[in-house]
């Protein structure tokens, strides 16, 4: 069946049969790549997206449960080619290192941060507890949470 | 054969309708978050994914003033089971426990039916839905029986589910001055199989804790997925939550009852007693709170 | 302020962007019309094959099979990186004969996974199983049930001075026998490679791995084609940690490409990458140490017993490479070192972050809190007396320990965590706290040692004033590239962002003995940094021929006579009027292998009924000559710590007694998670390193060598136990504390 869904704000179809999971049809299906399978099994979070806003791991959700949902993946953070504030906080945080783990784990971040504004290192210790990382220890991933954090407030807050 | 379109019922009538169809060659979907693990394999030519997802009578949480009892749809996600306002204050130790499940990514994909329906002696609400008195509400086409949580949970595998039945939903009988908590020890203090769990609920007659009534223990991941500790209950009427140790020690022996000669019984009888400990301060803590 | 403007900054890794836009591509994304190709494996862990049947397999469109009836049978190890090194080669391709779960017995073709996978299930292997060999004193004895080669197990000595002599004019003998497990590297990116018959006769073949010219070795010693024409193309690697040092899939992928004439693309899930590749090896080691009666170490022995798994890969390099650090970190008169590699039916071992220093220093570092438990030493005061000294010569004849710094991080380390008030233990309700501490040393390539060290790279400053670094550069993640750029930035004054660093491609490369031996820094950072000084020279060389007037550099760029000219001009102008490019090669052999250093503090919280510690406080002091780029080290030790604390308490993958392994993915396998992560703080200790560039030595393997010691010591110290056999669970740590339950009346 044709999966109807919007992909990055915009409307997106693909094919989807009873074996097809989420992660399969947006590589396959929608050609993104930013989304990958580092388990399989919904424990490390390399493959995470957000459904209408939530995080969930997409290698262990059907595709066919995305129709009408709003799918975000970490190509669509971008405005105009604009870094998201997190990405760029990724980015100067030293949050990267081999980079596998890193599109899963800024949409958890930015989950967190559209719920919770300013939290706590032990709140952004939690919300990413599914999403692994090998490479940094996660100390830089929670520190860019908390920068990225604190400079939306900032902006925010600024008088225009 | 080829690999079968998913089928996307909205209604209980056409799920039952479809179930009754393809009897034998379908597998349901609720959050999948067990589907694709159990089946690393993927979903093999021939089968047929039933996805509940669309299905509205399947979610909603709302007191019911006409049963007395707090009903949760089946379909409701381990988020908002955990977020829930109604369920913090009419079930606090489901929705620690529902907060308990996996990553956040888990929690807003798995749901409170998948979990119950498939039975792991790992998971976690069985053990707070069975301290709580559930009922659960199983729908076949034309009726509808319903089961306490706990004797669903007293096998693995859903033994007490037929294959044309599901479960639409739970039932959590109101008591007045009632209060529960849950508790969980894992390998990671966050996303971790439950190596362990504990739920326990009761009613009590004033802040001193003076006179515990219905009390209910039930442990997880002793073998099946709730297990009650009888005697741990007849420690909270005599002596009340302040009898921790008491307490404690009926729960160690619950676990030497339960897996005798398994090679984790010395590290379970000892940990249960951490989550006694535990437990029994977060019901002191609350009482205050749970009598009005 | 150290007086460079680039080294020891913190600069942006410029595939940071690419990496957070999701635009940064691993093989697995890259399209490719190749067949993908679904490995059968063994679901026994000891079986021979009895029959395949692939009729029903062959039946989905597309599908081609090859089985171990197909491959050649010729013999091979997977850790050999250079010819001639005559590692036991004692596996092949696909096999028959199964000697652990998921080991290779056939390749399914198909045109995409989905089929491939389905195809593969569609065989039928009908198995004899055979009796398993899981024990590491009984695996001698089922030697030859697993291979038919006579070799029983793989001995290594290491001995020097009178250790007879010294044990027996010892005041004190204090013996230990510490267990480490098999660590399963858990790099995100899952194990693939993509092989590709190409013109000319070349096979290329695409890979995420550390070293490209071992990779284009082990193929050329199976398939009939000349090291040229085998292209080994890196690509990106989603981390590696030793994982992807030594060939897995690579020879299989080149040899089923090369026989069907095909593209073919091998890419794996989890649970294969867990059972089928490499582990850290596990061991278990008894030490025994001489001391005087002021404790100092008069003598050690050792007797080691590792696990190298099927087949022996690379382990007993890892084995040899244990005893070799030993008489690096303490002043040992006496040594004797008696180790043996033998074969099991389990995962195979391999190459894993430290290549055995974690292993050893576990041994080394929890037995010396034992030492000092035992005869009432205080640890710090016992390690300081028996430490070694910067230029301590090596007692075995290997390289000099360098600007050795050890003592420096013990004595700053110790005061920044306030040892003296921290190594008390505690007591509050059912927790109790306790604070520990390990050392240790790393080496820094392979100078003096029976492997040859070379690197070879070449610089080429452009016409604009750009330049590109061309090297078998391996970034894994760890920041090779970036560390490159920073080097050649602060040796020519072009500005990072206009510089490029090539990664490894054998076929354009010159040689490099690849991302192993810690070697990154010291060896393959001083070859471009020479890169950077040889062109630099040739540039003012040729100007001051061509404007025939002094040339003096500056950080606009050449000034010649009173005139300040920008290199790109200088270039060209070169170029047009003399006829050369400022293009320079560097073939750089380190003339030295000093020691890198830390000391890492742990202090760590255990409840005593669930047995669950909690990592509190973290310090982490290194040893690192110089940092490159001060983020690239702190990322490198946050991350190590991560894995060390990991291989301390949780990370486990065991086999039972009949070669079942423990776990086969995530759910199974606990990782540390972020929850669980300590903060970690960072002492770094600067005092140079020679021959290194502007004197940095390595990191990245080093910083998780002391984790799971310095934790295991914590916990002992806090439980007043002796628990030596890692992972210490909480099972371990309840069972340690709690006499077993009483048995029913």
């Amino acid at each position: 069946m044709d999966v109807h869904f919007t992909l990055n704000g915009e409307n997106m179809s693909a094919a989807a049969d009873s074996s097809t999971r989420l992660i399969d049809m947006l590589r396959e299906g929608c050609g993104i790549k930013s989304v990958r399978e580092g388990c399989g099994v919904g424990e490390c979070g390399a493959c995470t997206v957000l459904m209408n806003g939530d995080p969930i791991c997409s290698c262990v959700t059907p595709a066919v449960q995305a129709r009408g949902c709003d799918v975000t993946t970490v190509e669509g953070l971008e405005t105009d080619g604009e870094l998201d504030a997190i990405q760029e906080s990724f980015v100067t945080n030293d949050a990267i290192q081999c980079g596998f783990c890193t599109p899963g784990m800024i949409l958890t971040a930015k989950a967190l941060l559209a719920r919770n504004p300013s939290p706590s290192r032990e709140e952004i210790r939690r919300s990413i507890a599914g999403n692994i990382c090998r490479c940094t220890g996660y100390i830089p991933i929670i520190n860019a949470i908390e920068a990225a954090a604190a400079r939306t407030r900032e902006e925010n807050t600024a008088p225009l | 054969m080829i690999y079968e379109d998913p089928l996307v019922p909205s209604t209980m009538q056409e799920l039952q309708d479809m179930m009754a169809a393809h009897a034998g060659k379908f597998l349901l979907a609720a959050g999948g978050t067990d589907l694709f693990v159990k089946r690393r394999g993927g979903i093999g030519r021939g089968v047929i994914l039933i996805d509940l997802s669309g299905i509205g009578d399947l979610r909603g949480i709302s007191v019911r003033a006409s049963d007395n009892c707090l009903e949760i749809g089946a379909m409701e996600t381990m988020t908002s089971v955990s977020e829930n306002p109604l369920v913090i204050r009419h079930a606090r130790c489901l929705a620690e426990a529902a907060s308990k499940v996996g990553s956040w990514q888990i929690r807003n994909r798995a749901t409170i039916g998948g979990n119950t329906a498939n039975a792991s002696p790992a998971a976690d609400t069985p053990s707070a839905l069975a301290s709580l008195g559930a009922e659960v509400i199983l729908v076949s086409r034309g009726s509808e029986r319903r089961i306490p949580a706990e004797d669903i949970s007293k096998a693995t595998g859903s033994s007490e589910i037929a294959p044309n039945e599901i479960i639409s939903a739970f039932r959590i009988p109101l008591r007045e001055n009632s209060v529960s908590a849950f508790g969980k020890i894992g390998l990671r203090s966050e996303v971790s199989i439950a190596r362990l769990n504990l739920a326990v609920s009761a009613q009590v007659s004033d802040v001193m804790a003076s006179q515990i009534t219905n009390p209910r223990v039930f442990a997880g991941t002793l073998g099946i997925p709730a297990r009650r500790c009888a005697i741990a209950e007849d420690v909270l009427v005599q002596n009340g939550f302040g009898a921790c140790g008491e307490f404690c020690r009926a729960l160690a022996e619950l676990v030497d009852e339960a897996i005798p000669g398994r090679s984790t019984q010395a590290f379970k009888r000892s940990a249960i007693q951490a989550l006694g400990e535990d437990v029994s301060s977060a019901l002191l803590s609350r009482l205050k709170g749970a009598v009005m | 302020m150290n007086g460079f403007k680039y080294i020891g900054g913190r600069l942006p890794r410029e595939d940071a962007r690419d990496k957070a836009r999701g635009r940064f591509l691993y093989l697995a994304d890259l399209p490719s019309d190749a067949l993908h190709g679904a490995l059968l494996t063994s679901p026994l862990a000891h079986a021979s094959v009895v029959s395949i049947d692939v009729r029903e397999a062959l039946e989905l469109r597309g599908v081609r099979v090859l089985t171990f009836e197909d491959a050649p049978d010729t013999l091979y190890n997977s850790g050999e990186w250079f010819p001639g090194q005559n590692d036991h080669p004692d596996e092949t391709l696909l096999t028959g004969h199964a000697r652990h779960v998921g080991d290779r017995i056939a390749l399914i073709l198909a045109p995409d996974k989905k089929t491939a996978r389905e195809a593969r299930d569609l065989v039928r292997v009908e198995y004899s199983a055979l009796p398993p060999s899981v024990e590491l004193h009984t695996a001698e004895d089922l030697s030859q049930t697993l291979h038919c080669d006579g070799v029983r197990s793989f001995p290594g000595k290491i001995e020097y001075g009178c250790v007879d002599a010294a044990f027996s004019a010892a005041a004190h003998v204090e013996s230990s026998t510490i267990s480490t497990q098999k660590v399963h590297h858990a790099a995100l990116e899952t194990h693939a490679v993509l092989a590709v018959p190409s013109d000319n006769g070349v096979l290329e073949v695409y890979t995420p791995c550390q070293i490209l010219f071992g990779v284009q070795h082990v193929i050329a010693s199976i398939l009939p084609l000349p090291l040229s024409k085998i292209r080994v193309i890196r690509t990106n690697v989603g981390g590696a940690f030793g994982g992807k040092q030594e060939v897995v899939f690579e020879p299989l992928c080149a040899w089923a490409a090369h026989k069907l004439g095909r593209a073919v693309f091998i890419d794996t899930a989890r649970e294969e990458t867990i059972i089928s590749t490499r582990t850290r090896a596990a061991m278990t080691g008894t030490v025994e140490t001489a001391l005087d009666d002021d404790g100092r170490i008069l003598g050690r022995r050792f007797d080691v017993t590792m696990d190298a798994g099927a087949y022996l890969t690379g382990s007993r390099k890892v084995m040899m490479a244990m005893g070799k650090k030993i008489p690096r970190l303490y002043r040992i008169p006496a040594l004797r070192y008696d180790a043996k590699a033998v074969r099991t039916s389990t995962t195979p071992a391999g190459a894993c972050r430290g290549y055995g220093s974690p292993q050893i220093h576990a041994v080394t570092e929890i037995h010396t809190d034992m030492i000092c438990r035992a005869l009432d030493f205080d640890p710090v005061e016992f390690r300081l007396k028996n430490l070694v000294h910067p230029f301590d010569r090596d007692p075995t004849g290997a390289a000099n320990l360098g600007n050795a710094r050890i003592i420096d991080c013990l004595e700053r380390g110790a005061a920044a965590f306030k040892w003296a008030e921290r190594r008390t233990p505690s007591s509050s309700g059912r927790l109790r706290r306790g604070a520990g501490f390990a050392c240790c040393t790393h080496g820094n390539g392979y100078y003096k040692t029976i492997y040859h060290d070379v690197s070879g790279m070449s610089l080429r400053i452009m016409e604009d004033g750009s330049a590109v670094l061309r090297g078998a550069v391996h970034e894994l993640g760890h920041a090779a590239v970036p560390a490159m750029t920073l080097i050649i930035a602060e040796t020519t004054g072009i500005s990072p962002d206009r510089i490029t660093v090539t990664e490894g491609d054998s076929l354009y490369d010159k040689y490099d003995i690849g991302c192993q031996a810690s070697r990154g820094i010291y060896v393959v950072g001083e070859c471009a940094r020479l890169c950077g000084e040889r062109a630099m020279e040739k540039l003012c060389r040729e100007a001051e021929a061509l404007w025939d007037r002094p040339v003096r550099r500056s950080e606009s760029g050449l000034i010649i006579g009173d005139e300040t000219i920008p290199i790109g001009e200088a270039v060209r102008q070169i170029e047009m009027k003399r006829g050369t490019s400022i293009d320079v090669t560097v073939e750089h052999r380190p003339e030295n292998n000093p020691g890198s250093y830390g000391v890492h503090f742990a202090q760590v919280a255990v409840d005593t009924l669930s047995g669950i510690v909690r990592v509190e406080k973290y310090l982490a002091v290194h040893d690192v000559g110089r940092a490159i780029g001060r983020n690239f080290v702190e990322g490198q030790i946050y991350g190590a710590v991560q894995m060390g604390i990991g291989m301390a308490l949780c990370e486990d993958l065991s086999f039972d007694a009949r070669g079942n392994p423990s776990a086969r993915n995530f759910d199974k396998y606990h990782l540390v998670n972020a929850p669980d992560m300590p903060e970690v703080e960072i002492i770094l200790i600067e005092e140079g390193e020679e021959g290194g560039p502007f004197g940095a030595k390595s990191i990245g393997e080093i910083s998780t060598v002391p984790v799971a010691p310095a934790i295991v010591n914590a916990i002992n110290r806090a439980l007043d136990t002796e628990l030596t056999h890692l992972p210490i669970t909480p099972a371990v740590i309840v069972n340690a504390l709690r006499k077993p339950a009483p048995t029913p009346i």
